[in-house]
């Protein structure tokens, strides 16, 4: 319980940050969107005179901006970005931290088991994670359904925006896993934030570039959820969830069996 | 003679995080490339580039598109020299925050720091190591778009447009490079200077991506760096600007002189 304490406090001091930040990064672009849904209206116009092949290549993503929930699949492309980024940051930091810092012998001397310490390291991180998205959750949804509920506005189903919203949650774990079983490679790493970013902007970037078929979904944790699907169908991906809990405890299981196993750097 | 032995130390520290960033990098250019094949078939040649430039400013900026037509190669090109001009940034920001900090955060600061050695000599070196090293990643990064670009490209030739991109990106290099070491170099707690240093670079590309979107934002787009240079008129043919030029040396001397000045004053962390 100690160690679980110690942990979210010191983690505490950048979540609120994040919390922030992502708040503020919503609102900025939700605030954007009466403007830009009026442009893309009058743009759909001349759109609609162009041949069905071009209407084909562009139109989902066109089609999509004028409405609340696809604007929004935009808008939590980056915050999805953000989220990942803090939760690789504290995968690939946590269980690092003590080899680096030569606190190694301080913690695990202690009448603790390695089982306990380690457990005790994730589950702070768990806990402050969904800390952070709870504050964002409440605050988008805020927006959100004042934006919906606009007058003239076209109304929205909320649940789309709560599938939507739960994607982060996702994502962040998936992402925390990754972090956390990278860092297990190393008996020391030296510096964690070149390591976490590239992490997470390589594996955007690998989202991003990569044709996007069946197989190569799940290379990048950053495709598993179709945001356009939960647009459309206000579906609950079974399949993507149950991947995306695969790769979560994936990295669990390794984060116990090596730090249960190694021969910890000692200063 | 014993700065240069420092000069020599963290080019070689530096060489396994170079090669992995180089790496990185070397895959973006490849999938990148292999996804304009998909695009340019997908818009049918001149009549997406028409239907683009109808397009209002805020919708083709929120596709990520600016003003740039995606259809052409050297439009196409643009679209990933912004990713690698982030990736780059933020390459750039963290090396320069952690070639200062890391005697800091390794405890090795009785160790480098008793030689006798002044302490400006050794932020010269590092800064010398550095800059090195972000010159080797842009130069892997152009070399790889140059060297894969015949193989895609069907229409004139454009190895001066992307010369000029990649120009434009390295003066953006230097600045956060010097603003990293500025920061690790005030800091009084320098091992936080690396996270200061990617907040600023991501903020500040967020904020010149979102400039288009209002006119609020785009009010302070000149604070941001990555508005400095124009990739989308560098694509078109225009030459750097020499403002921007200027603006950016004058800055990056600025940090460094505030870096060689400061650094050497401070109370460091043993």
């Amino acid at each position: 319980m100690n160690i679980v304490l110690h942990e979210a406090r010191t983690l505490a001091k950048s979540a609120w940050i994040w919390a922030v930040a992502l708040c503020a990064l919503a609102a900025l672009y939700l605030s954007l969107f009466s403007a830009i849904a009026r442009d893309a209206e009058t743009f759909m116009a001349i759109f609609a005179a162009y041949p069905a092949a071009i209407q084909h290549a562009l139109g989902v993503t066109l089609d999509s901006v004028a409405s609340l929930p696809g604007f929004y699949t935009m808008v939590l492309t980056f915050v999805t970005l953000c989220t990942a980024i803090q939760a690789t940051n504290a995968g690939v930091g946590i269980l690092s931290k003590e080899a680096r810092d030569g606190t190694s012998d301080f913690l695990y001397t202690k009448p603790v088991s390695r089982f306990a310490i380690v457990t005790s390291k994730l589950v702070a991180v768990v806990l402050v994670l969904l800390a952070t998205d709870v504050v964002y959750y409440l605050v988008s949804s805020f927006l959100l359904i004042g934006l919906a509920n606009a007058p003239g506005a076209t109304k929205v189903d909320p649940t789309v925006f709560a599938l939507l919203d739960l994607t982060i949650l996702g994502v962040q774990f998936m992402m925390f896993s990754v972090g956390l079983a990278f860092s297990l490679l190393f008996r020391r790493l030296r510096n964690v934030l070149p390591v976490s970013l590239g992490l997470t902007f390589g594996l955007y970037l690998v989202g991003a570039l990569m044709p996007t078929d069946d197989a190569a979904r799940w290379v990048s944790p950053f495709q598993y959820f179709d945001l356009h699907d939960i647009v459309v169908n206000t579906r609950f991906d079974l399949g993507a969830w149950g991947a995306a809990g695969l790769v979560f405890v994936g990295g669990l299981v390794a984060a116990y069996i090596v730090t249960l196993r190694r021969d910890l750097h000692v200063r | 003679m014993f700065a240069s032995q420092v000069l020599g130390r963290e080019l070689r520290a530096g060489v396994k995080s170079l090669l992995i960033w180089a790496v990185a990098l070397l895959f973006g250019v490849v999938s990148g490339m292999t996804k304009y094949t998909a695009l340019s078939a997908a818009g049918g040649g001149a009549t997406m580039g028409e239907l683009m430039k109808q397009m209002p400013e805020s919708l083709r900026a929120l596709l990520g598109f600016g003003n740039l037509d995606v259809t052409t190669m050297v439009g196409y090109i643009v679209l990933l020299v912004l990713y690698f001009e982030l990736a780059l940034a933020i390459h750039a920001g963290l090396l320069g925050a952690g070639t200062l900090s890391k005697e800091e955060r390794l405890h090795t600061t009785e160790f480098l720091y008793s030689k006798p050695v002044a302490r400006f000599a050794v932020a010269t070196a590092k800064f010398a190591a550095a800059l090195v090293q972000l010159a080797v990643l842009n130069l892997v990064t152009l070399g790889a778009t140059l060297a894969i670009l015949p193989a895609y490209n069907h229409g004139p030739d454009i190895t001066s447009q992307v010369l000029n991109l990649f120009g434009g990106v390295a003066f953006v290099q230097v600045v956060f490079l010097t603003a990293g070491f500025a920061l690790a170099a005030l800091l009084r707690d320098s091992r936080r200077a690396g996270a200061w240093a990617s907040v600023l670079v991501v903020a500040t590309y967020f904020l010149d991506r979102m400039a288009p979107l209002s006119t609020v934002v785009a009010d302070f787009d000149v604070l941001s760096p990555f508005s400095w240079f124009h990739l989308d008129e560098l694509a078109a043919g225009q030459a750097l600007s020499a403002v921007a030029m200027a603006v950016s040396a004058l800055l990056a001397v600025a940090m460094l002189a505030v870096t060689l000045w400061g650094f050497p004053k401070r109370d460091l962390r043993v």
